[in-house]
């Protein structure tokens, strides 16, 4: 970290250094600074990419302060010839700076400390753009990922994923990837005035626009994101305000650096760069441009769509068509259409609520940008083309986006780009009103309302408050927990190779928490550090049937396996999303297996339908030369003999035909010295059975499950109750929870109209034989359930008057029975025990049923011992449900 | 800032007698202390003394020293120095700890130390005193005042008192209350941009020295940029050449090295996690990038007169957080030439750990129940009611003179803030009489600079009028150096529970084994004295004789 801040600093003063050569205002020295620094990151990303050397912190660093030096000396020696100097002009209302200042200075300090504060958090750029920056820096390129998933490398565009790479590269904290876009966020309001000033409008009004932009909700909101959006926005407006200066004062500078600003925005995100390939056509066809400089801005331009253009040709044939599915090109129904037609006026209202940053309104100065965009274009249009050209700009692209709200949901950050287009108008509107009083008023109004809102969402976001960082009380709940077992085998390596079968939008989850870590995105097993395989949680329970809808998996055990196979790691789940994860060491022919990687993963999907018959790919992860073993498939037709399809002998791929009745896919791993079977495992199209559905009981107050992977806590437990565990495929075992003390006491709290308690629970026993619950409620035992056999799940359920003030619940484990002493008895009596051996029954049935019907009369006796009691803190009931429901009268 | 041009120029004669006054002054000072010092026993007040004593024995020896808490590096760096040199002049033989452990009899040596600290922290007074009226000296550019500075100091009990001690808050005080000060003063009248910029760090490198010895020292930053933020709007009219404000090339090239510094420092110290606390690390390298960037914004300039101050003040506060990183990394320089290289990481760890992530240690120090604020900030007044009332009613009469520059009067009320501000620090905590140096100094340098103002005010009515206010008031103020044995006397004989034999639990533990002492030290005296009854009969036998007490 302090070695990016190291670079970071020294970047900083080289390319204002250089920009200062180059330019002549001090705030188009910032903007110019901003365009260095991003393309020299961008630069390096590129020349040290050929050579794999990404991820190496020192070649990165010399690379990079190398170009930055170079760039200054040529600055030294080739400054900008002198320009003639733009026109003095007064300067923004004393009182309105100092306004501007002593609001937006607070906001940036508290979006600072949210930024350091939390980690990134949305849910797209954790999906996408950071796995994808992880990738580059294992991977120690930029060019030519093998995705794990299709939506981490297919999209092309990495102009601003480049400066997450660049953080990356030092194994830098998390958190540090928010600073980025906040200092996009102060180059937006920096390029929001120079714009405006350049284009001729007055000190105030432009100090009113920037104010505006800069307290409009999606563009603070996404201040502290890792969103693209905000600084791809802030450098195409910088471009725009460069490309006007090059219009007015004929400066190739000013050239060079709004086609690099175009470039690197365009280059970061798909609707800039179709504003930016839009604007620089209607432009050059327009002949607005000056003739000179043309060639230094398309050079920039160019550079700057460099990383984009090769990543485009490398990946146009295998990415594409994933990407295609990505974007789930389906139309809308006419609900989320409607809505996402009207979503900035109805969001308005949600700021008042808990917004984060995916659900913020555009707040009232983002509104009062589109209705100057909409006077700009209206009541202005003749009398200043300019804002009604950026007004027809930002208009356009907002229809375009609902036109595109068809197929395409809309999020506040899609809208940033249209607001930031459209405040420059601001300064346009307030130049026309008159008299200057009432400007200021009215800006001042304005300006305090948008602060307003802007406060609102600082203070009351739900995601990131800023109150909780002076309250922990207030902070949100905790981030996802990756699962112990997955943390700890992850934790232990130094390069994790991951290989999934689809998007996998949890991925960065698990790479977040191990970024030191170094990925690869090999999406085959690699013997090169440890293979992290990743598998929908659906794919697990498919069906033959259901192969069409996308691939199964099968954890085949393989019980005497000689060297390790597949571990099953833990499941993560985020609301509808469950991903599985399974992993593999990459010398695992060499080591020995422990009893939770003894099994091997089959991943069966279905590529193509020919005729009557589906073309399968079955792949094999696990299966180890030294093995000595091998898969086979065989179909199960409805009718006829089984047929072998396919046969693996260790890990790989194999295509197969599939009959057309297929029932039933069978699998045995086969010894290949002997032909012994060694492990089987079946695909059947029948749906694993499913947890019978209950009709909900429309007395219910209240239904607590505490079976799930995060159980509420309304009803409070006892700590006997483990945590949530599993699911365990390799034993068959859902999401569980231990009973590890021999009383679980639920305690139900005073409930307003509860008049009565139902509890149902499905349990099963662990290692003993035999056990006995007791089940009370408020001291009283309801009943005793005797589990008889450690293999069944007993489904139990009771309902109970409830108590007015507490209900306490309690789920023992209660004495068993003396037990008679059948091998004492057999022992006592040797003819007894030569009689039942000869009637070859089991010792113990044969000789309680001898004592019953021959021993007792003859007066045989038989003693009775107490059961042995399982240790204070064995594990007593196993639960895959346990529910307490509240019922009305 | 001088006084107005019509004062006369003092003569030879006048001269003369008032350096004698502050030159008595001085050996009276220094006798009082040396007297008083050679008359208590070596082994009472060891708490922080002995602390003080063994980690700069260690520092030394190469060894880290022990559990930080009020840091001291200054006073122990000092003194290990002062060993050095005494070891060097062949005057003290048992300098390192490893001689400690090797010397024949390990408690005639700690004797002999503590009374060589004691001597050591006396000339620390000395020199205090000297840096005061120079301070003052250069204030009202007058000989005679700053002799007058002698001798109100040398009248201070609090500030005496330290002679008999070895302990932070004197540097504490020194570094933050008079040198920052001092820089922050010549920097605010400095017409050069580049000086200004130069007077501003050090003023920093002084808060971050004052902030080293003691956690309060960070206070004093405070108020160095109370008077950078204040003194642009009090223009003096007897300025001839407007204050500038600060160059821009000099605070960048000073903020960027500074800042890159710092992060080279963290840099070093990163490969062992466990040396820094994470939000110590958060906290400077947040520090060390807002100094090395904020410069910057300079570059933007301003058009108008508010936002030009406040990026000014802006520079100056940047500066002055400069200056602070650089009294860290200096320190870790310094650390690495008496120190190996792990012993000075561990060091500034433990150092860096306490001055900028203070929260916990703060939390336990001023645990509610502790001490009521109230009735220690009280005893605060007690101990010198005159002084406290006598001087807030001074400075508010001088800031009522319309005839005494703003700029002066502000600067005598932004001292009567320091004394209060400190009491009420201070009073957070139970009150110790080394804690009067605080509020008492900066009360006496009023006195000082009320003089200053007062006969300024006079002369100026009274133009051909002799100089008496202030050799009246020097007269007056040697009767009251006269007095400082009975000041002094409470102080020193106030709690003697710790002189009787044979001597209390408390100060075997901080002689023997109290684990913030090093290791190095713990195991000599492990090995010397096997068990703490061993050496609290050890103890107690050579001090029964009652030559080996003092």
């Amino acid at each position: 970290m302090d070695l990016l801040l190291i670079h970071l600093v020294l970047l900083v003063w080289l390319s204002v250094g250089a920009a200062a050569r180059w330019t002549d205002h001090p705030a188009d020295r910032f903007l110019a600074a901003g365009a260095l620094g991003w393309a020299n990151l961008v630069a390096t990303a590129l020349l040290v990419s050929p050579f794999h050397r990404l991820g190496q912190p020192p070649v990165f660093l010399a690379v990079s302060l190398g170009l930055a030096l170079t760039t200054s000396l040529v600055a030294v020696f080739r400054p900008a010839p002198a320009a003639a100097p733009a026109p003095e002009s007064p300067a923004a209302h004393p009182g309105l700076q100092l306004a501007a200042l002593v609001t937006l200075v607070p906001l940036a300090l508290a979006s600072a400390a949210v930024a350091v504060s939390y980690l990134p958090s949305s849910p797209d750029m954790l999906a996408h753009e950071l796995p994808r920056a992880l990738l580059q820096v294992g991977e120690g390129s930029i060019f030519a990922l093998q995705a794990p998933g299709a939506a981490q490398t297919a999209i092309p565009l990495c102009n601003y994923g480049l400066l997450q790479t660049g953080a990356l590269v030092y194994q830098a904290p998390l958190t540090t990837l928010n600073l980025f876009n906040l200092f996009g966020w102060g180059l937006a309001g920096l390029a929001v005035h120079r714009f405006c000033r350049n284009a001729g409008w007055s000190s105030n009004g432009a100090l009113f626009a920037a104010w505006c932009a800069l307290t409009t909700t999606p563009v603070l909101a996404h201040a502290v994101t890792t969103d693209h959006r905000l600084s791809a926005a802030a450098a195409l407006l910088a471009a725009l305000a460069f490309a006007l200066d090059w219009a007015k004062r004929n400066r190739s500078a000013s050239a060079a650096f709004a086609g690099l600003l175009a470039g690197l925005a365009g280059g970061s995100t798909p609707g800039v760069l179709c504003v930016v390939l839009g604007t620089s056509l209607s432009a050059l066809l327009a002949g607005r441009l000056p003739r000179p400089g043309r060639k230094v801005a398309l050079l920039g331009l160019a550079f700057g769509l460099l990383p984009f253009a090769i990543n485009l040709v490398m990946s146009v044939g295998t990415h594409l068509p994933h990407l295609l599915t990505v974007l789930q090109l389906t139309p809308r129904n006419a609900t989320s259409l409607s809505s996402s037609l009207l979503w900035p006026l109805w969001k308005v209202a949600d700021v008042l609520l808990a917004p984060t940053e995916d659900s913020v309104g555009l707040g009232l100065t983002g509104l009062a940008c589109l209705v100057a965009a909409g006077l700009s274009l209206t009541w202005l249009g003749a009398r200043n083309r300019l804002a009604a050209v950026l007004a027809a700009l930002a208009l356009g692209w907002l229809a375009i986006l609902w036109g595109a709200g068809c197929w395409l949901p809309i999020s506040p950050g899609a809208l940033l780009l249209v607001v930031l287009l459209a405040a420059p108008t601001l300064a346009a509107v307030v130049d026309r009103l008159r008299p200057p009083g009432l400007t200021l008023a009215l800006g001042i109004a304005i300006a305090a309302g948008g602060m307003w809102s802007a406060q609102l969402y600082v203070w009351r976001n739900a995601n990131r408050p800023f109150a909780a960082l002076f309250d922990p009380s207030l902070a949100p709940s905790k981030a996802l927990q990756l699962p112990a077992l997955l943390n700890h085998r992850v934790g232990q390596e130094q390069r994790i190779n991951f290989s999934t079968d689809g998007d996998d939008p949890l991925l960065f989850a698990l790479m977040g928490r191990q970024h030191q870590l170094r990925f690869g995105t090999q999406n085959q097993f690699t013997l090169d550090g440890y293979n992290v395989i990743s598998r929908s949680s659906r794919d697990r329970q498919r069906t033959v049937r259901q192969l069409a809808d996308g691939p199964a998996y099968l954890l085949i055990a393989f019980p005497d396996k000689p060297t390790a196979g597949v571990e099953f790691l833990g499941s993560i789940v985020v609301g509808n999303l469950s991903r599985d994860y399974l992993g593999i060491s990459g010398a695992a022919d060499r080591i020995l297996p422990i009893t939770a990687n003894r099994t091997v993963l089959l991943t069966i999907t279905r590529i193509s339908q020919a005729g009557d018959q589906a073309v399968l790919r079955a792949n094999l992860v696990g299966l180890n030369p030294h093995d000595h073993a091998r898969l086979e498939i065989w179909s199960e037709p409805g009718d006829g003999p089984r047929t072998l399809l396919a046969t693996l002998t260790a890990h790989g791929t194999q295509d197969f035909r599939s009959p057309a009745e297929l029932r039933r896919l069978h699998m045995r791993i086969v010894s290949t010295a002997d032909g012994r079977e060694l492990g089987t495992a079946e695909l059947t199209d029948q749906a694993v059975a499913a947890e019978e559905v209950e009709k909900p009981d429309p007395r219910r107050l209240f239904n607590v499950d505490f079976v799930t992977p995060t159980p509420a806590g309304l009803i409070e437990c006892s700590p006997g109750l483990t945590p949530p565990e599993g699911p365990f495929p390799q034993w068959g075992l859902p999401l569980i929870r231990w009973a590890r003390e021999n009383t679980i006491r639920l305690q139900v709290p005073p409930t307003h109209g509860l008049a009565r308690l139902r509890l149902s629970f499905n349990a099963c026993l662990h290692l003993r034989e035999r056990a006995i619950m007791e089940i009370a409620a408020n001291g009283q035992v309801l009943r005793r359930l005797a589990f008889n056999d450690p293999r069944t799940w007993q489904s139990f359920s009771v309902d109970f008057p409830a108590l007015p003030g507490n209900n306490v619940i309690e789920l023992r484990d209660a004495l068993l029975p003396p037990e008679p002493d059948w091998a004492g008895y057999l022992k006592r009596y040797p003819d007894v025990k030569r009689y039942v051996e000869l009637q070859h029954q089991s010792p113990r049935e044969g000789a309680l049923e001898h004592y019953k019907y021959s021993g007792q009369p003859e007066g045989r006796t038989m003693d009775f011992i107490p059961p042995p009691r399982p240790a204070p803190d064995a594990f007593f009931f196993m639960f895959r449900r346990l529910r307490v429901e509240g019922l009305h009268p | 800032m001088t006084l107005s041009p019509s004062a006369p120029v003092s003569g030879h004669t006048h001269r003369a007698v008032l350096a004698t006054l502050a030159v008595v002054s001085l050996v009276l000072a220094w006798t009082w202390m040396w007297l008083i010092s050679a008359h208590d026993p070596w082994y009472r007040n060891t708490d922080m003394n002995i602390h003080n004593l063994a980690d700069a024995l260690s520092l030394n020896s190469g060894y880290a020293p022990g559990v930080v808490d009020q840091p001291a590096a200054p006073t122990k760096f000092l003194l290990a120095l002062d060993y050095r040199i005494r070891n060097a002049l062949g005057l003290l033989p048992t300098w390192t700890l490893k001689r400690f452990a090797r010397s024949a009899e390990p408690l005639r040596e700690l004797a002999h130390l503590v009374q060589v600290g004691r001597e050591h922290s006396r000339l620390l007074v000395i020199g205090f005193i000297l840096c005061a009226a120079g301070f003052v000296w250069d204030i009202t550019r007058r000989f005679d005042l700053g002799c007058f500075t002698i001798v109100l100091l040398c009248g201070s009990s609090g500030l005496l008192f330290h002679g008999l001690l070895v302990r932070p808050e004197l540097l504490c005080l020194g570094f933050g209350g008079v040198l920052a000060l001092h820089c922050a003063w010549r920097g605010t009248v400095s017409s050069q941009p580049a000086l200004r910029s130069l007077w501003m760090f050090l003023a920093g490198v002084c808060a971050g020295l004052a902030l080293l010895s003691k956690l309060p020292g960070l206070f004093y930053l405070a108020l160095v940029f109370a008077w950078c933020a204040l003194a642009p709007l009090l223009p003096s009219a007897d300025d001839k050449v407007s204050p500038a404000e600060p160059s821009r090339g000099w605070t960048s090239a000073l903020c960027l090295v500074t800042g890159l510094c710092t992060l080279v420092l963290l840099l070093v110290m990163a490969p062992d996690q466990t040396r820094l606390n994470p939000v110590t690390t958060l906290r400077l390298r947040g520090m060390a990038t807002f100094v090395a960037l904020l410069p910057l914004v300079t570059l933007a300039g301003a058009r108008n007169r508010i936002m030009r101050y406040l990026l000014g003040r802006g520079t100056d506060l940047v500066l002055l957080l400069a200056g602070l990183l650089a009294a860290f990394v200096g320190w870790f320089g310094l650390l690495q030439t008496v120190l190996p290289y792990d012993a000075a990481m561990v060091c500034m760890g433990k150092i860096l750990n306490t001055v900028v992530y203070p929260d916990p240690l703060l939390t336990l120090l001023t645990h509610p129940g502790t001490a009521h604020r109230t009735q220690e900030a009280l005893k605060f007044f007690l101990e010198t009611p005159v002084l406290i009332v006598g001087t807030t009613a001074l400075a508010i009469t001088v800031a009522s003179f319309r005839t005494v520059p703003l700029r002066w009067r502000a600067f005598i009320l932004l001292l009567l803030v320091q004394g209060l501000g400190m009491m009420l620090l201070m009073s957070k905590r139970l009150f110790l009489h080394q804690y009067s140096a605080f509020v008492q100094v900066p009360f006496l340098l009023i006195w000082a600079l009320s003089f200053a103002a007062l006969q300024d005010r006079w002369l100026s009515r009274n133009p051909t009028a002799p100089r008496w206010p202030v050799a009246l008031a020097t007269m007056a103020t040697l009767f009251f150096v006269l007095t400082v044995p009975i000041a002094l006397n409470p102080k020193y004989n106030g709690f003697q529970d710790d002189a009787a034999l044979p001597v209390r639990d408390l100060t075997l533990t901080f002689l023997y084994d109290h684990d913030a002492h090093p290791p190095a030290y713990l195991a000599a005296m492990k090995k010397r004295y096997p068990t703490r009854a061993e050496f609290a009969a050890e103890l107690n036998r050579f001090l029964s004789d009652p030559s080996h007490r003092h």
